[in-house]
């Protein structure tokens, strides 16, 4: 992967509309010469871009499935909310054994990391000072969200790892006491671009467990047309055991916005909120910026409206998706109990592996206070100039981003329209000037022309 | 180095749907000065309590922020009615703020405490006629 994000532009099918420009939360894209071009310091993965385009012309880059079922030892991690995009007869066990026929060795449920950082993080909030909330670290666009807009938020961030990279951690640890000698690798059935991103630039450190993330849709038909039986079921039994040491039935909860809230929130006195949307964290965040929110611990953080089943790449629609998580988990209940792992969880020691969060390019600095000063001035001075319709026809998002462009040299200002109306109408003006003016031999006052023809000649002196 | 003017902005009383506003163009402007992210929430911090606090026990007033390169200065006058116990203000939990104003979550009584925490002077005249709150941050 040679980008820091997983969003990409399909050139032939972008029709140079701005619509992606404009609903950019992070004002990452222009269209320059009818195509949408990112800025990768910018793009944060959210995957709104995707959302608006009616071209389909942003789409998401995953691990191809193919890729993934080359390799031998090849683990498959299922979010907690895939269960909501199959069909209600496909219980756990049941996508277990689709993917085994597909040509995976095992199939792990992500939501056994998600119990050990619900443990982990009620031990934090239990012993937590009153103050500033903690923010939750599982979405990882919400990371690069606070990194890019909200720096001084970081240390907010909680530290430890998403509960993703725990279970690949827990489940890679267990299965080289048992099979030594393969070497396995893991894939992540992923609902968005930016786990797909966190494989390569997972938040918080430097390498991630992971070797790739499938897509959601690139995955789901080969898994309806999959055998319901066959395989070596070896190493998924074995699996199948780790997994009953974990309460991970609730924490399947985690598939939708609100599930981590109420993981943590049974012995915690409700000090915790749930937050889902970019537009709605950014209303957050600016108050805990200001430092205007009071009595709240702890802040789950969820990019995508209803959370992970909001997932861009996701086939079933959130509020479905709400109803089928659901009833899985019910469904679980019901076949595999309460397998009473609740204090499994908590005993399990696991040492994190997290650093900061240092995951995207930095942007370039204006260097000395001065010429971050004059920089600032003569952007003001652009903002005046420009007419402040914000109607995205120069290819920006606003007037106030063509500004920064045009100081920083990537536009002009007559990339926009109106100023590029205004030169016309200036031009206009002075030709139809040129045109009332004759030559003086036709016309032209003698005097008035002998004066103007002094000044000329004084000028050429000069 | 003169200091530069940043902002100065009015603020009107009572005007809590646009509070806030200004302290976010601060931010905004600091971050195009690319200053340190730490310097950058004290001065948030800082222009919102000023400017809420205009907003809740002036007849309204403005905010200016000026900045030097070893400086922010933040400015808030308003027009009365005055501090009348400035020590009084400045202790935590201590607010004159009405119900109504503390129903919004306002009002807390920890805006100047919370100013001077995060500054590294501050400076406050205040009489019937009106209060002017001098906020330092140095680099």
């Amino acid at each position: 992967m040679d980008k820091t994000h997983s969003v990409f532009l399909v050139e032939e099918e972008c029709e140079g509309c701005t619509n992606c420009v404009k609903n950019c939360p992070t004002k990452a894209i222009r269209v320059h010469q009818g195509q949408a071009s990112i800025k990768d310091e910018y793009c944060i993965d959210c995957a709104a871009c995707i959302r608006n385009c009616e071209y389909h012309a942003k789409e998401a880059l995953t691990t191809d499935l193919e890729e993934a079922l080359a390799r031998e030892d090849n683990i498959v991690l299922i979010p907690p909310s895939f269960y909501a995009q199959l069909p209600p007869d496909y219980n756990l066990s049941k996508i277990k054994q689709k993917l085994i026929s597909l040509g995976f060795a095992g199939a792990v449920n992500v939501s056994i990391g998600a119990t050990v950082y619900s443990a982990w993080l009620k031990n934090i909030l239990n012993n937590k000072e009153s103050g500033e909330p903690l923010i939750s670290s599982a979405c990882p666009v919400v990371v690069r969200y606070i990194r890019l807009l909200y720096p001084e938020l970081l240390d907010l961030v909680v530290k430890y790892d998403s509960p993703l990279e725990i279970t690949v951690k827990l489940i890679n640890e267990a299965l080289k006491d048992k099979f030594s000698d393969q070497d396995f690798d893991f894939y992540f059935i992923t609902p968005c671009p930016a786990k797909h991103t966190a494989v390569y630039y997972p938040p918080g450190k430097k390498n991630s467990f992971l070797s790739g993330a499938i897509g959601v849709d690139d995955i789901y038909n080969p898994i309806l047309k999959a055998d319901s039986n066959g395989g070596n079921l070896e190493v998924q039994s074995y699996l199948d055991e780790i997994e009953k040491g974990f309460p991970f039935i609730s924490a399947l909860a985690w598939g939708r916005a609100g599930g981590e809230e109420e993981n943590l929130d049974k012995d915690n006195g409700g000090k915790i909120i749930k937050v889902d949307g970019l537009e709605r964290i950014k209303l957050v965040l600016d108050d805990l910026e200001n430092d205007n929110l009071r009595g709240i611990d702890y802040l789950e953080m969820t990019a995508c409206p209803g959370g992970c089943l909001g997932g861009v790449l996701n086939i079933i629609n959130p509020f479905q998706g709400i109803v089928n998580l659901e009833k899985a988990i019910s469904q679980e209940y019901e076949e595999i109990g309460d397998n009473g792992a609740d204090e499994k969880a908590t005993d399990v020691n696991y040492i994190e592996s997290f650093e900061q969060p240092e995951i995207m390019p930095d942007k370039d600095k204006a260097g000395s206070f001065e010429t971050a000063l004059a920089r600032w001035q003569a952007l003001e001075a652009e903002k005046d100039e420009l007419p402040g319709l914000d109607c995205a026809a120069c290819g920006a998002p606003d007037c106030a981003t063509l500004a920064e462009d045009i100081v920083d040299g990537y536009a002009e200002r007559v990339d926009c329209i109106f100023m590029l109306r205004q030169e016309v109408e200036m031009l206009a003006n002075r030709m139809s000037e040129l045109v009332g003016t004759l030559p003086p031999a036709m016309g032209r006052d003698a005097k008035e022309a002998i004066g103007q023809d002094e000044k000329e000649d004084a000028d050429d002196e000069k | 180095m003169k200091k530069e003017l940043l902002i100065n902005s009015k603020v009107r009383e009572g005007d809590f749907k646009r509070g806030g506003e200004v302290s976010s163009k601060l931010k905004e402007t600091l971050q195009q000065l690319d200053l340190d992210s730490k310097i950058i929430r004290k001065a948030s911090i800082i222009a919102y309590e000023l400017e809420i606090n205009i907003i809740i026990h002036s007849y309204g007033g403005r905010l200016k922020v000026k900045i030097s390169p070893e400086q922010i200065l933040i400015i808030a006058e308003d027009e009365g009615p005055g501090i009348e116990d400035i020590e009084k203000a400045l202790t935590p939990g201590f607010s004159t703020a009405g119900n109504e104003v503390r129903e919004l979550g306002f009002g807390a009584g920890m805006g100047l405490c919370n100013v001077e925490k995060f500054s590294d002077e501050m400076d406050i005249e205040s009489d019937p006629e009106g209060t002017v709150v001098r906020v330092g941050i140095d680099f």
